[in-house]
Order: C-alpha cells, then sequence, then structure tokens
C-alpha cells in the first residue's frame, strides 16, 4: 500500500501549495479546509486516532470557520463593522 | 522505505511551502496561513518519524501533537483577531497597502 | 516586479531546501534508548487508565497540558478583548436545506463530543478530542443561527473558562498532599489518578470547548448572526 502513501503526500502538497499560490482567497481557504481533511486521513493511516479526531474537528472545522469568518471582516469598509455585509460571493 | 518514513517526506514539503509562504505572500491572512501548513508539517515530521509501537506510533510524540494542534488553533484565532483589528483601525490587509489614513 | 520574482524564486529554493535538509536530518536514524514510549507502557498499569496517550497527557506530563489550557484561555482573553462589542459572524449558509440537514446532525454531534469524553480513558478520545468536537457543534449551531445555550449566562461563561485550569491546579496540589514519600505535583497514586483523571477531563472539555467556540464567536453572547445576508425562508 506504498503507492497510497505516496499518492495522499503528493495530494498533500499539490493542496498545499494551491492553498498559497490561488489567487482567490476563498478559494485559497477551501483548499486549506481540504488539506485538513486529507491530513486527518494521513494520521489515520499512521495509526494516531486521536490525532485523527481532532484533526477533523479542529483543521478542518474550526480553522476553516475562523479563516472564513475573517475573510468576511475584511470584505466590509473599515470603520463599517457589522454594516453593509457583502456575503453574495461567499 | 517504510511507509511513515513517507510522511517524514510529505512533513518536510509542507514546511517548505508554509516557509515559502510566509515570507512571500502579503497579505496577512495568506501568511496566517503559511504558518499554519508549516505546522502541519512540524507535527506530520514528528508522528511520521515516531518509533513504532504496536499498533501505531509512540503515544508520547502523539500526546505532544495533540496539544499542539490545539494550541495552533488557538494561536491562528489570535492572529485573525489581530488581522481584523488591523483592518478596522488602519485599513491595511496586507504587509505593504496602505490603507484610508 | 522583476526584482519580486527573483526575490520569490530565491525564497522557493530556500525554503526547499529547508525543508530537504529537515528531511534528512529527521530520517537520520538515532538511538534514543531508552525511549519514553517503553517507559510510559512500563508505567501505565500505574496512570489509572489504559489510554497511553490520555495518561502522558493527564498524569505523567500534565503539567505541560494544564500549561497549555492556560494558553487556550490566555489567546480566548486575547481575542475577547480585541473584538468589537458586537461581534457578528461574517458567513452563514442560507440554504434551507443545508440549515435543516445541519440541525438535525448537532444532536447526534453532541452525542458523539460526550462519548469521545467517555471513551478517552481507554480508547482513542479524551479531553481533547472531546473539547474539538464540542466546539465545533457550538460554531455549526451559531451558524444555522441559533443560540447555545450554556453560552448565555454571563456569570456561567466566566466560570466554564477557568473550569478547567482551577480543577487541573486542585488535582496536582492534592495529587501532592495525598503522595507517600514524595510531594510533587500531579503525584496521584495508582488508585485515586483514575478519579481525578476524569474529573480533568470533564473540566477540561468544557473549558476547551467553550474556548474554540468563543475564540470563534469572538465570547460575545448577542453574536448577532440575523442581520446581513439573506435571510432564509
Amino acid at each position: 500500500m506504498i503507492v497510497f502513501d505516496v499518492v495522499l503526500m503528493v495530494t498533500l502538497w499539490v493542496l498545499a501549495v494551491g492553498a498559497v499560490s490561488q489567487a482567490d482567497l476563498f478559494k485559497s481557504v477551501v483548499l486549506f479546509v481540504t488539506m485538513g481533511v486529507v491530513v486527518a486521513v494521513a494520521w489515520a493511516r499512521l495509526g494516531a486516532a486521536d490525532l485523527a479526531m481532532v484533526e477533523v474537528a479542529v483543521g478542518a472545522g474550526i480553522t476553516g470557520a475562523l479563516f472564513l469568518n475573517t475573510l468576511g471582516h475584511l470584505e466590509q469598509r473599515p470603520g463599517e463593522r457589522g454594516e453593509g455585509e457583502d456575503t453574495s460571493h461567499l | 522505505m517504510i511507509p511513515s518514513q513517507i510522511y517524514v517526506i510529505a512533513g518536510a514539503g509542507l514546511v517548505s511551502v508554509g516557509v515559502f509562504a510566509w515570507v512571500v505572500r502579503r497579505h496577512l491572512v495568506r501568511r496566517m496561513m503559511g504558518v499554519n501548513i508549516l505546522s502541519t508539517g512540524v507535527f506530520m515530521m514528528l508522528i511520521g518519524g515516531a518509533r513504532r509501537v504496536e499498533g501505531g506510533p509512540d503515544g508520547v510524540p502523539q500526546a505532544m501533537v495533540l496539544t499542539g494542534i490545539v494550541v495552533a488553533v488557538s494561536a491562528t484565532a489570535l492572529g485573525l483577531a489581530l488581522i481584523q483589528r488591523i483592518y478596522d483601525q488602519r485599513g491595511e490587509r496586507s504587509v505593504e497597502e496602505r490603507g484610508p489614513m | 516586479m522583476r526584482t519580486r520574482h527573483i526575490f520569490e524564486y530565491g525564497v522557493a529554493l530556500a525554503s526547499l531546501g529547508l525543508g530537504g535538509l529537515v528531511a534528512a536530518g529527521a530520517l537520520r536514524r538515532r538511538s534514543l534508548e531508552p525511549a519514553a514510549g517503553d517507559v510510559v507502557q512500563g508505567l501505565l498499569e500505574q496512570s489509572g487508565v489504559s489510554s497511553v496517550v490520555t495518561a502522558v497527557l493527564l498524569n505523567f506530563r500534565a503539567y505541560d497540558t494544564m500549561l497549555e489550557v492556560v494558553v487556550l484561555v490566555v489567546a480566548f482573553w486575547g481575542a475577547w478583548s480585541l473584538h468589537p462589542t458586537e461581534a457578528r459572524v461574517h458567513w452563514r449558509p442560507s440554504d434551507p436545506i443545508l440549515m435543516r440537514t445541519v440541525g438535525g446532525m448537532l444532536p447526534v454531534l453532541w452525542l458523539l463530543g460526550i462519548y469521545l469524553l467517555w471513551a478517552g480513558t481507554s480508547r482513542p478520545g479524551g479531553e481533547f478530542a472531546s473539547g474539538a468536537v464540542l466546539g465545533a457543534c457550538g460554531v455549526l449551531t451559531l451558524l444555522i443561527g441559533e443560540r447555545v445555550p450554556a453560552t448565555q449566562f454571563r456569570p456561567a461563561r466566566k466560570v466554564v473558562v477557568v473550569v478547567g485550569v482551577v480543577v487541573f491546579m486542585v488535582a496536582g496540589v492534592a495529587g501532592a498532599l495525598s503522595a507517600q514519600g514524595g510531594s510533587e505535583v500531579w503525584s496521584y497514586t495508582a488508585g485515586e489518578a483514575r478519579g481525578w483523571i476524569l474529573a480533568i477531563e470533564v473540566a477540561g472539555a468544557a473549558t476547551i470547548a467553550f474556548v474554540l467556540l468563543g475564540l470563534f464567536s469572538g465570547g460575545r453572547e448577542g453574536l448577532d448572526v440575523e442581520s446581513g445576508g439573506g435571510e432564509a425562508p
């Protein structure tokens, strides 16, 4: 099953490079969250079940929500927090 | 090569990508993402390089990485809160952007 | 822009070199005997739990874990003090089907979090997994526009943030007072370790879940997800 490990490794790299080089920040957050899920698969593959569970909840769930929330905040004009949210593209 | 060493190499690749994003990218959110990728790479190297006992990696590095993941997410949250604050105060989203002030 | 490109290529090469060096260093075989894992396996009987990871986290290296919960609380205070008085969630799904589905799944997720807490002493799971799942549940609850009941009472919030640390410290001091021979903190004997570890786990999971939720929402109770965005029909 060494092929699976190599495929996982290449997937991780592609997702990481995509997350940092994607022009659209929203897309890069999506790639980053996907990377979190693939990392959880890697933990499961390594036999670290504790890490896999925490990674799914934290790396993919909470971190993604935090990033998306920040992106939403940065879309508004400064000094106008809470007003005129533009969530159409999110 | 035993499979766990592949994950050491994968982690090293993630460290490279993270350092690159952290140094080169100027958008603050992207830098934060780079730091996160870097920390994921370090965790993966720790677990991949851990000694194997029956049924999985050694328990001690696992416990270290478990605390590390939770500390990383709290640091990320604080960093993102600071980024939001910077944007509120100065209208800047990236290192060299100058907002209305 | 030309210098910028040269800079980027330079940094790319340098970081690849760094990754290569780190990998080469990590792949090198060293003899670090006796490994910590063997020591833990040998002492597992005395730890009061049968899961290696939980034993390391809450018994053998309890001091580290306590300080790590302190780090969480400090980060929470930082984020809390930075946010405007009315923090808002800036992203929310407006699809009614998605919201109903998430709402239907939430009780299962709450149950999963509590199960992980219970399973932590003998199987994978425990304080961190449970706290993370419960925190994610809270975030989902906020995202579908509901309120998390436990976070509505101001005194309760303050208590829950510090309860993990306080129980940890009480357990440590109690272990020191009751230890035969030495007076080290967290040196509970095998008989009483299980009870203390369970108490730490419950309090710690509550704190972790609440802090993760608070880091997302900015710690405000008046988290107004209803304003802005499309109102779900």
